[in-house]
């Protein structure tokens, strides 16, 4: 009998959160196949009663759609590039030296990950604005490629951390340098990991909305966070079909990121703590 | 072929001693043991010489260079790991190769030496295959193929034998002892085993929580050892120490033990009386089977409880008047129930230390 | 080359560069705040000592922004927590095609938040929503989600928790995918109830991944911005958390000198509260 109300229940709740994940990507899904009556229907139809693919093409040049997608990938790219040229030689060496201060200065960078953006974002609008780099998505990806470094270091130490060291040292004894050790040894060993780190990056960059919407003022720098809050606003008002395209060609690049390295995803969004 | 010089070695991880003023040679062209227990400090002796660790004090001589501050790449040391340590993104090929790759030479050198080696060894159809795909063995002679590939000044082994199973052992150990002589090559070789270092080595090293005990031949270590450590670390499976007394009367010695009272009249000129350590190898007891002999003087009786075969040898367990006794027989004995025996004691390989010092009393003898 | 020189050289310039875009920051915020300093009217900016800190003082709606960061951080943490753990629970179980669910789930977490937000300012938006349309048929009542109050706060709660919950269940998943079966089918063995085997067993062993779940999510909520925006954009407020507050001040109204002054201030309670918890727990972290 209780193992038949366990059962029940976890039917019912397993239902529950499928439905509860699916159903606002469904219905925000199939708002951009509406044509621009139906969206203002009451009640909200969950099918479309004739499925208009019209939006999906226009949104790429009713708006600089185009540019913000690029200025996305731009910063993308390239916070990508300096997290990693700046994470993998610290994550080497804290993985394989013992060295006094090795706990503070990993837990150091732990720690900024968690400064909040909105604390910092202001002297950054000044100073860039005197630079005059403003509105330009490399200035975005050298901002983000410092965020993005306590994740690297992490979880990339904690790949590291699973070759035996024995491998590098054999080498080495063979007749190459530390240096040759870590291109021949390390590097390739840890490629499935370089890889989810990258992308684990790509999309927290892909993502970010706070920094960009302040430093970038327009098409030439904004990214698609700050361009489809935009036409949440006021550009495209109660367009939500319009909007709705935007947003899934926005989330599309995610996804397909989320679903490479799904298996690595825990160790990746949890600093290489848990597997 | 090089010697090897090592002067006042000592290392320190934290707090920890890990080995301390250690001082040995190994001739060219030897194969020298380094016997230990596990956590004696023989991996990061072996470490260091090989240059993926540096010492806190002392220094390494090879060939007559100082290689202490020398980088691994450019001291031409070989190190087979324990762990076997093989590349698993390269082929076995890949792997044997490494060194040679290392060193820059032609590719068609290169692809002869390796063959040559896979063919001595025994592995020349698996050079196309990735190390995952092999066995213990396989995988143990890989790693050592790696080393022979190149002409090494010295070569180091990290209880190889250890990661194989039982059965592997015997045959490596007979195959790694027809290789060393046909090699002619410098072989340091770190070991619990003792049959090890009896079985394959013209000298041994007796290292215990970071300090080398004794240094000398394998029998010369083993008949004459100076220390009690140095008995427990070469014995196999272990070693029995019993407490005994030495009594003078007249013209005779006798050493009292709890289970029986010998007599050491003939060896005892060089001893006082007192209390001694009795040491026995497991090897050196022997049951009596015939009843003649049960009459010697130096036998005693004992009851035989438990029995375990080994091979075809056996370790028995007995207890001799409260004493525990451990006797190790080239042969097979089993019991079924406990059994009462006569065990004969072999005089002439008693040893006797010094209660306090633990230092050898008898044979007087300089050890090795 | 020698290991100590090589640990510098690939310690220090990380270091310099984080420092430089999150603690420089810090400093040039210190030295704004004692300025009054707005961007549209450069030429009044004067020097004026603690002047920002004793209006922040006097700011309640900076104590309200205050007060709506903790109460966020404690209602989502726990709602997500309750609802990760369901998820975990669900997706604990083994049969065909657990795996296509234990994908499906998990999706929310690497979706960029203002996708999140949007979809569901979508599913919220008066007059033309299914959330709307249920609340009014079913409920009778018609609620204006984005308008401020407490709605804004449920609604605020509820997009967090679709978008983190799931993040909560991956990491309580891993830790129960990671269980040893012994104990458990010894206690089960003899006679425990699932309820048993469940509080004596399970979480006990479970509280590290519980603990990094729970630290990390805290942590990240100090900083919880992309929901509030989304939401209340061109409605009504009174929902902000700090970043939000800082955006307003500083970006909307460009008052720099005292969006840097709450910026100093956000930043020592961010920079302390993370580096307790992380040197509180540090065992787990290793």
């Amino acid at each position: 009998m209780k193992l038949d109300t366990w059962k029940v229940a976890a039917l019912i709740t397993f239902i529950f959160l499928t439905l509860w994940t699916i159903l606002p990507m469904y219905y925000a899904f199939i708002t951009a196949f509406k044509s621009r009556v139906e969206i203002t229907y009451w009640p909200p139809t969950l099918i479309p009663t004739e499925f208009t693919t019209h939006y999906w093409i226009t949104v790429w040049f009713d708006r600089p759609t185009i540019a913000y997608y690029r200025n996305t990938i731009i910063a993308g790219v390239i916070s990508t590039m300096i997290a990693l040229a700046f994470s993998i030689p610290t994550a080497y060496t804290c993985a394989r030296f013992n060295f006094r201060n090795r706990a503070d200065v990993l837990f150091t960078i732990l720690t900024f990950r968690f400064l909040p953006p909105a604390a910092v974002v202001l002297p950054i609008y000044v100073f860039l604005r005197q630079l005059a780099l403003i509105d330009t998505p490399i200035s975005l990806g050298l901002l983000y490629g410092a965020i993005n470094i306590p994740i690297g270091v992490w979880v990339l130490r904690s790949y590291i951390r699973e070759i035996p060291p024995e491998l590098e040292e054999s080498y080495m004894i063979d007749g190459y340098s530390r240096t040759r050790a870590f291109f021949g040894i390390t590097l390739p060993l840890i490629r499935p990991g370089l890889v989810a780190v990258s992308l684990i990056i790509l999309a927290l960059s892909w993502g970010e909305f706070l920094f960009a919407s302040i430093l970038t003022t327009s098409p030439v720098g904004k990214t698609l966070p700050v361009g489809i809050s935009e036409y949440m606003g006021g550009e495209w008002g109660y367009e939500w079909n319009k909007i709705m395209a935007v947003t899934f060609y926005a989330i599309i690049p995610t996804l397909i990121a989320f679903f490479i390295i799904r298996k690595h995803l825990a160790r990746g969004l949890t600093f290489g703590i848990v597997r | 072929m090089a010697r090897l010089c090592i002067e006042r070695i000592s290392k320190k991880f934290g707090h920890e001693k890990v080995l301390e003023d250690i001082s040995f040679e190994v001739e060219s062209g030897s194969f020298s043991t380094l016997l230990g227990p596990p956590s004696a400090g023989k991996t990061t002796l072996l470490r260091i010489i090989a240059g993926v660790e540096t010492p806190d004090e002392g220094r390494i001589i090879l060939d007559r260079e100082d290689i202490t501050n020398t980088p691994p790449k450019d001291r031409n040391v070989a190190l087979v790991y324990q762990t076997f340590a093989l590349y698993p993104h390269m082929k076995v090929y890949d792997n044997i190769a490494n060194p040679l790759k290392a060193k820059k030479l032609p590719l068609a050198e290169i692809s002869k030496k390796v063959n040559e080696v896979s063919e001595f060894l025994n592995i020349r159809h698996l050079l196309d295959r990735y190390p995952r795909e092999l066995s213990g063995g396989e995988k143990q002679r890989v790693a050592i193929a790696r080393a022979l590939v190149r002409d090494a000044k010295i070569y180091l082994f990290d209880e190889p034998l250890t990661n194989l199973d039982y059965k592997l052992r015997e045959a490596a150990r007979t195959e790694l002892k027809k290789m060393s002589k046909s090699l002619k090559a410098t072989i340091l070789y770190a070991t619990p085993d003792p049959v090890d270092a009896l079985a394959m080595s013209d000298s041994v090293h007796v290292l215990f929580r970071g300090r080398l005990l004794q240094s000398g031949t394998p029998r010369g270590v083993y008949n004459l050892p100076n220390d009690i450590s140095v008995v427990k670390v070469f014995s196999y499976p272990t070693i029995n120490l019993i407490d005994a007394n030495l009594e003078m009367k007249e013209n005779k010695a006798i050493l009292r033990t709890p289970f029986a009272s010998i007599d050491f009249s003939t060896y005892a000129d060089t001893l006082t009386e007192g209390r001694y350590l009795l040491a026995i190898r497991p090897h050196d007891l022997h049951i009596v089977f015939h009843s003649e002999d049960a009459s010697s003087v130096n036998s005693f009786k004992a009851r035989l409880h438990l029995t375990y075969v080994v091979g075809s040898e056996t370790i028995a367990y007995a207890d001799a008047n409260g004493v525990t006794l451990v006797l190790h027989l080239p042969y097979i004995y089993r019991i079924t129930e406990p059994k009462d025996i006569s065990v004969l004691l072999d005089l002439n390989k008693i040893l006797l230390f010094d209660v306090k010092s633990l230092k050898r009393v008898f044979p007087k003898r300089g050890g090795g | 080359m020698k290991t100590r020189n090589l640990i510098l050289i690939t310690t220090l310039p990380t270091l310099f560069y984080l420092f430089f875009w999150l603690f420089y920051p810090f400093l040039y915020n210190i030295f704004f705040s004692t300025f009054y300093y707005r961007l549209p009217r450069p030429e009044l900016t004067r020097f004026i000592g603690v002047g920002n800190y004793i209006s922040l003082f006097m700011d309640y709606d900076f104590y309200l922004a205050a007060r709506n960061t903790v109460i966020f951080i404690l209602v989502c943490l726990a709602v997500e927590f309750a609802l990760g753990l369901l998820i975990a629970l669900c997706l604990s179980r083994e049969f065909r095609g657990i795996g296509i669910f234990r994908t499906l789930l998990i999706i929310p977490i690497l979706l960029p938040p203002v996708s999140v937000a949007i979809i569901w300012r979508l599913m919220i938006f008066p007059g033309m929503s299914i959330i709307d349309f249920m609340t009014q048929t079913l409920l009778n009542v018609k609620i204006n989600w984005m308008a401020g109050g407490l709605p804004s706060y449920i609604i605020v709660t509820l997009i967090d928790a679709w978008q983190w919950s799931p993040f909560i269940g991956l990491i309580l998943l891993a830790g129960m995918l990671g269980l040893p079966q012994e104990p458990i089918e010894a206690a089960r063995v003899d006679g425990a109830s699932t309820t048993t085997v469940f509080f004596k067993i399970i979480i006990p062993y479970l509280k590290p991944i519980i603990l990094i779940a729970l630290i990390l999510r805290f942590l990240d909520l100090i900083k919880l911005f992309d929901p509030i925006y989304a939401v209340v954009t061109g409605g009504g407020s009174g929902i902000e958390t700090l970043s939000v507050y800082i955006y307003k001040k500083g970006f909307k109204v460009l008052d720099i000198g005292y969006g840097a002054t709450v910026s100093v201030i956000f930043w020592i309670v961010a920079f302390l509260t993370a580096n307790l918890v992380v040197r509180r727990f540090k065992e787990y972290l290793v």
